[in-house]
């Protein structure tokens, strides 16, 4: 009953639009074989899937990453987590230069690039001394080493405590390429001697 | 009655939990709230490239579409804002006003990744929407699933060795998608099995990705493995924070020069920070 129905429409559908269509085939139970125009998308036949593997950004290592907004251009660094498993920062004679984390994520590729550097030191600024000014939507460029250049969005901005650390959502899985950039913040922690705060942009690479 | 001690206890202890209630970080990468991932797999043998549609129900939001997507293809992952999607997948260069060849619908939920899948012969086309996880891989591991699109009637066993051997998938149907296992980082041997058919494949496994092997089938209906890297944590996870500062902006007078922070919790601090102030005036 509902076929004829459909088939009663489908033919004053094609009537309207100047489509001739013999009897024979409007009587076809399903519209998908009814209407000319409904292509099943089928093949001749079985066919040969697409097995490419994109893979990694091969052998590219970053050089430099530049945040025009707050007028960092500063070459990097490789960064390696200490005996303990930290991460550490870069040696207190490099200031003006920010650290990859080169046994993580290269950037570009998907997960989670990290990229750290200092925002003082005891008597001076250092290379990401303006890192919390950054908001969403502004650009973060890296340059990689062979001079092409790995675009991002900062996504978000945050100031977390130390103590509490988001290792999830800084190192944890990512579906597309992203990046981390760090640094410290907040008010200093004497008993600790240290910055209370980790400040932590969170950028995606841009399409 | 309670006592002068007891009522600074009990203050304490209510301090203690506010604290406890503090937000609750994500336990999981999200590049946002309010967004969330979807690829397409078109995993039907006899089914030419499709253009595909993905429509979000929130009246006024942005369709987006994914073009010239061929048997065996996996698109990259697009980030979509959460909500209700309308997936219409119809032959490449179709309008779009044409017949879908399949349609479907699901939902992008913040910070969560999903695969809309379609299998089967073009004369039986399914669609399927799978959740990929996000979650960090145990240490020098990687997580590896299977996805079951060979099409017939006899199931598919794939297992992988190393220095031992484990089964991913026991008799899978058309469709299956396994759970995901961890394994440790390596190159694995792959096999696949259906009656008398086998194919092998090595498969490379990092430390903190998330995997998907495919199981098509050739041209000649033989079995095919396909690697897809879902997503991929940092490798191996620096333990604890970082120490980038040496407190020069701190200690100077130059707390104005710190970096803005926004947010509740600097909010806080800053509120805190004044209440301790405002006591000490009090004091003095």
């Amino acid at each position: 009953m509902r076929d004829r129905a459909a088939a009663v429409a489908l033919l004053a559908v094609l009537a309207l639009s100047g489509c001739t269509a013999s009897p024979a085939e409007v009587d076809r139970p399903t519209p998908r074989t009814l209407a000319p125009s409904a292509d099943t998308g089928a093949a001749s036949g079985p066919q040969r899937p697409v097995l490419d593997d994109p893979g990694s950004t091969a052998a590219l290592v970053p050089e430099r990453i530049v945040i025009p907004r707050i007028g960092v251009d500063a070459s990097l660094l490789d960064l390696a987590r200490d005996a303990e498993g930290v991460l550490a920062a870069p040696p207190a004679d490099q200031l003006q230069k920010a650290g990859w984390y080169a046994d993580g994520t290269v950037p570009g590729d998907v997960g989670p690039a990290v990229i750290a550097g200092h925002v003082d030191w005891v008597d001076r600024v250092a290379v990401f001394h303006r890192l919390g000014e950054l908001r969403a939507g502004d650009q973060v460029r890296v340059v990689m080493s062979d001079r092409s250049v790995v675009r991002f969005t900062v996504d978000r901005t945050q100031a977390v405590p130390k103590l509490r650390f988001p290792t999830g959502a800084v190192y944890g899985p990512t579906p597309d390429a992203q990046l981390r950039v760090i640094t410290c913040g907040g008010p200093w922690d004497d008993a600790r001697d240290i910055y209370s705060e980790n400040v932590i942009v969170y950028a995606s690479r841009t399409a | 009655m309670p006592s002068r001690t007891h009522r600074r206890l009990l203050a304490a202890l209510t301090a203690a939990s506010a604290l406890v209630l503090l937000p609750v970080l994500p336990a999981q990468a999200a590049s946002s709230s309010s967004t969330g991932w979807a690829r397409v797999a078109h995993l039907s043998p006899d089914t030419r490239q499709v253009d595909v549609r993905l429509a979000p129900l929130d009246e006024g939001g942005k369709v987006v579409r994914i073009d010239d997507v061929a048997y065996g293809a996996v698109s990259q992952y697009l980030s979509l804002p959460v909500g209700e999607y309308a997936v219409a997948m119809r032959p490449a260069g179709s309008s779009e006003s044409a017949t879908p060849v399949i349609q479907t619908s699901f939902s992008v939920k913040a910070g969560t990744a999903s695969t809309v899948a379609v299998f089967g012969r073009n004369d039986d086309l399914q669609a399927k929407v799978v959740v990929d996880s996000l979650r960090q891989p145990s240490a020098g591991a990687g997580r590896v699933r299977i996805v079951q699109a060979a099409t017939g009637d006899e199931p598919v066993t794939v297992t992988a060795a190393d220095d031992d051997e484990r089964t991913l998938v026991s008799k899978a149907a058309l469709g299956t998608v396994s759970a995901y296992a961890d394994v440790p980082a390596g190159s694995w041997q792959l096999t696949a099995l259906r009656g008398s058919d086998a194919a092998t494949s090595r498969l490379r496994v990092g430390t903190g990705q998330i995997l998907t092997v495919f199981v098509l089938e050739d041209a000649d209906g033989g079995l095919v493995l396909k690697r897809v890297l879902d997503s991929s944590s940092v490798g191996d996870v620096p333990a604890g924070f970082l120490a980038t500062g040496g407190g020069y902006l701190a200690h100077e007078g130059r707390q104005q020069d710190l970096p803005i922070l926004a947010g509740a919790g600097g909010l806080a601090l800053l509120a805190a920070a004044g209440a301790v102030v405002l006591r000490r005036r009090a004091h003095a």
